[in-house]
């Protein structure tokens, strides 16, 4: 399972969780299974004016990722995830590791 | 060191008391960044007293410009746009920029190329020094439209300064409405405190904030100022937010002694007894909320 | 061209448009408007705060029509739809998110503002037509005075600037004398409020907070060139920084509503400002009188 993480600094697993969703920092594509992360790319679209969710959403869809960890999505957003099928687990804080360890424990 | 918690000051409409209750709130919490969101009427500067002012532009969304130059001026964008933004000024085709909604229509239609999309200046940023701690605003130029854009600005300095200065909280004045701005506001919120009048229309707003609020997962609380004008509606808040299971941190009665001292642009919840019992009871109420999370998290 | 393109009514009073406008939420515009429009004769009262009419509180008007408000949206048909993305790539809003790999086209319609590049940039025949959506209810009526005119926004749509620019196209009556109850703040609704006023009443609290947002709707009013006065609210006689400005800027005060708790009272029991303080309503026709004569 590919997971979608928004993140506000790269550094690697020790990156730490962006409390927003739609206009963090970096997006991060992580393998759930083999605990690596696949990819991690600046947010393009944070300084846009509305509807940012929307295009981030879109993007993890795209990506192929069935499961968000991060800041509770908008409204729209989370319409998005809805429709592919999402899971989304809702964590504001920490690093990635720790998103991913509190992910498998629950 | 914990990550500061986000506290935001909401109201549904304009003019509930939202930024007096908000900085009498920012003279009680010690260990806090305090942020003004309100980017449309930007007022709590005028509380807060600034110093050491520091900051810079805000970009808003482009809008079209017209190349007079490659223009001939056929009027095909004229005819496609939306929101009646292209005039004809002594036989030239121009944008009015107040009406461009910015949509980039003419700019793609145009088989000349002659339109492009310019990013405009809407307002600038500023960070501070203040009595009561680091302070962040911004101010939209008039005639600007307000994104969640600028709020993340204001809320993303705000941040940068909580973790650069080891504090515990960020105090936020919000902006009214239910808009993204609003959205904005809220996302990665941790408390929202929900300013609210006795009036008709006062309920109905009150009700619309806090289903946002609990969207995002944003525990809050009501605030009922002027609580002693209308005492029968004040009655209705308070069923309505038992029914919900909301907390009521406190009510503010009407007081000539709040107005004299935003006249004399001093900070009323130091001065005016009336004032001060029911701040200092939402800001313990406060404190317990997150004293009691911090517990459980650990 | 100010008071110049005023006309005169059948009884051969000048008619004007009065916009009533206030640079934040919770001034007394709206219980300001309401009263000036129910002291004069053969008036229209519009409500244009089209987030939150509440002018009817006040008036009390008796409804009669009620007509719904369209702008043209997007609508996919994801039968001929190539997902191409094109349209979510070129709207500037954000409201279409089109994802390929599960063949769905996503509408937002909170997020459009109907300006057409989807339907303009989509290649495919019939894959993206543009259908009519209301975003929010006109409402007709009238009330002791006159006709009363009320938009009223959908909840969750982004802007009151096409509703209120349409009442303003298909309502206003050149030749009748209209009250107009702008929206609150500084931005583009409010722009659109003013454009085809005479006059601009800007109603103001005499605070420091209330100077703030005052001076941003001068520099509106200023920019389109408008004519303007101010009304003071809640006047307790110590309104110095305020007057100070306003004399600088060289606009008048033209009015002022005392400060009472009376008068708070009876505002958030829905009951107008004229039926309040006794004597007012004589005073506000003569206030139009004074405007209408420049």
């Amino acid at each position: 399972m590919r997971a979608f993480i928004a993140i506000s600094e790269d550094n690697g697993v020790e990156s730490k969780i962006d409390s927003r969703f739609g206009r963090g920092s970096y997006f991060m594509v992580y393998d759930m299974e083999n605990e690596k992360i696949i990819n991690v790319e600046a947010n393009k679209f944070r300084d846009e004016g509305h509807g940012v969710g929307i295009k981030t959403a879109g993007i993890a869809v795209e990506k192929g990722c069935t499961l968000v960890i991060g800041a509770q999505p908008g409204p729209k957003a989370e319409q998005v995830f809805n429709e592919g099928n999402v899971e989304i687990f809702v964590m504001t804080e920490g690093t990635v590791s720790d998103a991913v360890r509190k992910y498998k424990e629950k | 060191m914990d990550k500061p918690r986000e506290i935001v000051v909401l109201s549904g409409k304009g003019g509930t008391g939202k930024t007096t209750i908000a900085s009498s709130l920012a003279v009680l919490f010690r260990d806090k960044v305090i942020a003004d969101a309100d980017v449309d009427a930007a007022n709590m500067y005028i509380l807060m007293d600034p110093y050491n002012i520091k900051g810079g532009d805000f970009e808003g969304k482009p809008v079209a410009r017209i190349d007079s130059k490659s223009c001939i001026n056929c009027g095909i964008c004229m005819d496609l746009c939306r929101f009646d933004a292209i005039d004809v000024i002594n036989g030239q085709h121009k944008i009015d920029q107040l009406s461009c909604d910015g949509c980039t229509l003419c700019s793609l239609a145009c088989p000349e190329k002659a339109i492009q999309m310019e990013p405009v200046m809407v307002g600038k940023w500023f960070s501070s020094d203040t009595e009561y701690g680091k302070f962040v605003y911004a101010r939209l130029d008039p005639g600007a439209e307000n994104s969640g854009n600028l709020v993340t600005m204001v809320k993303h300095q705000a941040k940068l300064l909580a973790e650069s200065e080891e504090v515990k909280y960020i105090l936020i004045d919000g902006p009214p409405g239910i808009g993204c701005p609003v959205i904005s506001t809220l996302s990665g919120a941790d408390y929202t405190i929900i300013v609210t009048e006795p009036s008709i229309s006062g309920i109905s707003d009150l009700k619309r904030i806090i289903k946002l609020s609990d969207h995002f997962r944003v525990k809050s609380g009501i605030v009922i100022n002027k609580h002693d004008v209308n005492p029968e509606n004040t009655r209705k808040i308070e069923i309505f937010a038992n029914e919900n299971n909301i907390d009521i941190l406190g009510k503010v009665p009407h007081s000539f002694c709040i107005i004299d001292e935003i006249s004399k642009r001093t900070i009323p919840g130091g001065q005016c007894r009336e004032l001060k019992e029911p701040l200092t009871e939402i800001y313990e109420k406060i404190i317990n909320y997150f004293e009691l999370k911090n517990e459980t998290e650990k | 061209m100010l008071l110049g393109s005023t006309k005169k009514n059948r009884q051969g009073t000048k008619t004007m448009k009065i916009a009533v406008i206030s640079g934040k939420g919770g001034t007394g515009k709206t219980y300001f408007s309401t009263s000036l429009a129910m002291s004069l004769e053969d008036v229209d009262f519009f409500d244009l705060d089209v987030e939150e009419p509440n002018g009817y509180i006040f008036i009390k008007p008796v409804i009669s029509d009620e007509i719904q408000y369209n702008l043209l949206v997007p609508e996919i048909d994801e039968d001929r739809c190539t997902f191409c993305k094109k349209c979510a790539d070129a709207c500037a809003y954000n409201a279409l998110s089109i994802l390929p790999q599960l063949k769905k086209a996503l509408f937002f319609p909170e997020l459009c503002h109907s300006c057409g590049v989807c339907s303009f940039v989509c290649p495919v025949d019939k894959a993206l037509i543009e259908v009519e959506k209301g975003i929010g209810i006109i409402r007709k009526g009238k009330f002791s005075k006159g006709n009363f005119i009320e938009g009223k926004l959908n909840i969750g749509e982004p802007s009151g600037v096409p509703l209120i620019s349409g009442i303003m196209k298909d309502h206003l009556d050149p030749e009748r004398t209209a009250i107009i109850d702008s929206p609150p703040g500084t931005s583009c609704p409010v722009v659109e409020s003013i454009k085809k006023a005479d006059y601009v009443i800007i109603v103001t609290e005499p605070t420091p907070f209330g100077l703030s947002d005052m001076k941003l709707v001068v520099e509106i009013v200023k920019d389109l060139g408008k004519k303007t006065g101010v009304v003071i609210n809640k006047d307790r006689g110590d309104s110095k920084i305020t007057e100070e400005f306003l004399r600088k800027s060289e606009i008048p005060i033209i009015f002022r509503i005392p400060y009472s708790l009376e008068i708070q009272r009876s505002y958030s029991k829905g009951i107008p400002l004229i039926s309040t303080v006794p004597g007012i309503e004589q005073k506000l026709k003569r206030l139009y009188e004074d405007i209408s004569n420049g």
